[in-house]
């Protein structure tokens, strides 16, 4: 019972609830697989879950890349990496050896570095230098290419197709950006390219620029007015920056979008699955309820849930009802135990403690069952539910532990 | 005990450590003393009205139907096209600029331009006064995006300064700037959880806040800390008992009939919690120069609106 993993019990494993059928493994279903992509909320642990899921294929004999989004900074020291950079970095097999574990493949790691990714997309496309100079110099350029909402997720699909395109491994892992962001993730190649659309945006920048030259009198005057109206509400200078912005982008829009294009079939592809990963905390079961929607307007693949941080109960599946302990029999067994050393009042006292840890305790496990109950009436795909540990995963060893729940069939 | 001493209190810290339970207990708190406050959601995923049994605020101050306790979903959208109508006054100006599908791009485009409006309406808000001249609130309640560090918000009028270096917006980008660092009106509370990751990212937070923002800090909120339910006075015999149960065979039988044997897992997983709780507790409070508040785990299963309340009352 004293289990240093801190997950006693059989909570860990990969239990199917409520006649959802034969579960398969993990490692089975990911074996043709050569692009899984983690999305769910902020908080529900899809960093650590996408490492350890890249580390148990690369052990298992493939060159598994992991793509992470979030600047998870121990991620990086725990995989030896002084630090992640836009580029793959090999993760030295030695680090395995040394804790014992095998490695018969290459794990290698990146992180996103969403403005020099913009950047790099931007000189390699330009369709000339001076264009890209342009767009590098622009200081509206400068914010979009750093805080535009979806900016992040757009970029992660240009790298992804770049990633592709060079073809170097047997299986890339991408961790996606929290929450609202993970659903830009998923939209991203039509939503960005709104953003960007210069159909209307163009037409008033633009056409500010170029008024007096070829254009229908009647775009002119209606753009005129609006930017003119613009023009008072926001100075002159952002104006300007803007209009020269959407003009230099312009250039480039063609190419953003048959990018954008060929990541979506890539993604809606047999090769790529999705998996959800959640929490049973209710708000974040009902963000994956979301998430699922999403996976399924856009055709793309469920692989599976993977909740984590599930309470679990010793002893006892994860889904059978709570057993309400007996305060009578349980206070007659510490007065057993403690024979004649404990006053009464004490056994009493130690009863109702541990009582109350069992009322605590056991409303988490129970709502976590509902939750996990609620998530598995939504597809017919398998469930790993992961316990929550006692500490921190951030070294191999940890991702090892949490693999030894991820992998089991 | 948290300072609501500020009319600005706003509340900080990464996704999933519990601002919004922390903003709304501390709004159930200081409505309860009397102040007249707003809870401030920016997020389109209202939590706040539907928790009372509201409908969504929308972009309207809705009373939360306890005494002095309103909340609002500030649509960047909308606060936008207040922001014209005010600006350009007549409707046969403003109409084709609000109405123009250009505008949705335009606030997606611009520099910051989502933030300033959002943060405008905070400004606004803050800035409200009744018929006879009294502040409309005495307590404006942010509860401030995730995203980033939640810091990308605050930063954007400085962007947006840079960006248009005069002009209408470059006003409203200052004002607020001038609001998020008055030490006299405004203070910023950050929740983190007694984890590895949430508490060094804590301290990286802290130390960007330092960097240009400058809002005034104010505590550190620890939320969801495990407490064992075991009693100090309590520990000796619980470990006579694991002893002896695990020595006589036919005690083991009888204790595990008892339930004794799952009970004892389950409190050691419970300790096992507090005591790593407590390590980055202890951690975040010596490498910190701010001041600490630790709020209890609230074991409520479902959630809801008296969970809050436990919470408020444990603050």
């Amino acid at each position: 019972m004293n289990d240093p993993g801190g997950a006693s019990g059989n909570a860990g494993e990969g239990v199917t609830p409520g006649g959802v059928g034969q579960s398969p493994s993990l490692a089975g279903l990911l074996g043709d697989k050569r692009l899984i992509v983690l999305v769910g909320s902020g908080g529900v642990g899809k960093t650590t879950t996408s490492a350890a899921i890249a580390c148990a294929e690369a052990q298992a004999g493939r060159k598994v890349l992991v793509l992470t989004i979030d600047p998870a900074r121990r991620l990086a020291t725990s995989l030896g990496l002084s630090e992640l950079d836009n580029s793959p970095r090999h993760v030295d097999p030695a680090l395995f050896h040394a804790q014992g574990l095998p490695m018969k493949g290459e794990l290698w790691a990146m992180m996103l570095d969403t403005k020099r990714t913009f950047d790099d997309v931007v000189v390699r496309h330009a369709p000339r230098p001076e264009i890209s100079r342009k767009i590098l110099a622009n200081p509206v350029y400068q914010q979009i290419s750093d805080a535009l909402a979806g900016t992040q997720e757009y970029m992660a699909m240009e790298q992804l197709y770049e990633l592709t395109r060079k073809d170097e491994f047997d299986l890339i892992v991408v961790d996606t950006p929290p929450t609202q962001h993970a659903l830009d993730f998923l939209d991203s190649p039509d939503r960005m390219m709104h953003v960007l659309d210069v159909g209307v945006v163009q037409k008033v920048f633009g056409g500010a620029l170029e008024a007096g030259k070829n254009y229908f009198r009647w775009v002119r005057k209606s753009t005129e007015v609006v930017a003119g109206l613009f023009e008072r509400l926001t100075g002159s200078e952002l104006f300007r920056d803007m209009s020269e912005f959407f003009q230099a982008f312009d250039e480039l829009y063609a190419g953003f979008r048959n990018r954008s294009n060929e990541v979506k079939k890539l993604l809606q592809g047999d090769s790529t699955l999705f998996f959800l990963v959640t929490s049973p905390l209710p708000s974040h079961v009902q963000e994956a309820a979301y998430f699922l929607g999403k996976i399924d307007t856009y055709g793309m693949h469920l692989g599976g849930f993977i909740v984590n941080r599930v309470h679990p109960l010793p002893g006892e599946s994860l889904l059978e009802p709570l057993p309400v302990p007996d305060a009578r029999r349980l206070r007659e067994c510490l007065r057993d135990c403690a024979k004649t050393s404990a006053s009464e009042s004490r056994v009493e006292s130690l009863t109702g403690n541990l009582l109350e840890a069992w009322q605590r305790y056991g409303a988490l496990a129970t709502q976590d069952r509902a939750q996990i109950a609620t998530l598995a009436a939504q597809a017919k795909v398998l469930m790993k539910l992961i316990p929550y540990f006692d500490a921190d995963i951030h070294d191999l060893k940890g991702l090892d532990r949490l693999n030894a729940y991820l992998m089991r069939s | 005990m948290i300072a609501l001493d500020r009319r600005l209190i706003i509340i900080s810290g990464k996704g999933g450590v519990g601002k919004t339970a922390i903003a709304t207990a501390l709004g159930l708190r200081a409505a309860a003393a009397g102040l007249n406050t707003i809870l401030c959601e920016v997020s389109e995923n209202e939590k706040i009205a539907p928790l009372f049994g509201r409908a969504a605020s929308s972009y309207r101050e809705t009373p939360l139907g306890v005494p002095n306790l309103s909340s609002i979903y500030i649509d960047p959208q909308e606060s936008f096209n207040e922001f014209v109508r005010r600006r350009l006054k007549i409707a046969a100006l403003w109409k084709p600029v609000v109405e123009s599908k250009l505008i949705s791009a335009f606030i997606q485009a611009a520099p910051g331009m989502k933030e300033i409006m959002t943060l405008g309406k905070v400004m606004e808000l803050e800035r409200a006064r009744t018929k006879n001249g009294e502040p409309k609130y005495d307590l404006i309640i942010l509860d401030a995006p995730a995203t980033g560090h939640g810091l990308s918000l605050f930063r954007s009028p400085l962007l947006a300064m840079r960006a248009t270096k005069a002009g209408p917006i470059y006003q409203k980008a200052k004002l607020i700037v001038d609001l998020l660092r008055d030490e006299a009106r405004t203070r910023m509370h950050i929740v983190t959880l007694a984890e590895e990751m949430p508490v060094a990212e804590t301290l990286e937070m802290i130390a960007a806040i330092r960097v240009d923002l400058h809002i005034p800090l104010g505590t550190i909120l620890i939320n969801a800390v495990v407490q064992s339910t075991i009693e100090p006075e309590n520990r000796d015999l619980l470990e006579a008992v694991r002893r002896e149960s695990a020595a006589d065979p036919s005690n083991t039988e009888a204790c595990n009939a008892a339930g004794l044997r799952a009970m004892m897992a389950l409190v050691d997983r419970m300790e096992g919690r507090s005591r790593l709780n407590a390590q980055h507790v202890a951690q975040m409070c010596d490498r910190s120069d701010l001041p600490t508040l630790i709020a209890p785990f609230i074991f409520d299963a479902p959630w809801g609106l008296s969970s809050v309340q436990k919470l408020a009352e444990a603050l």
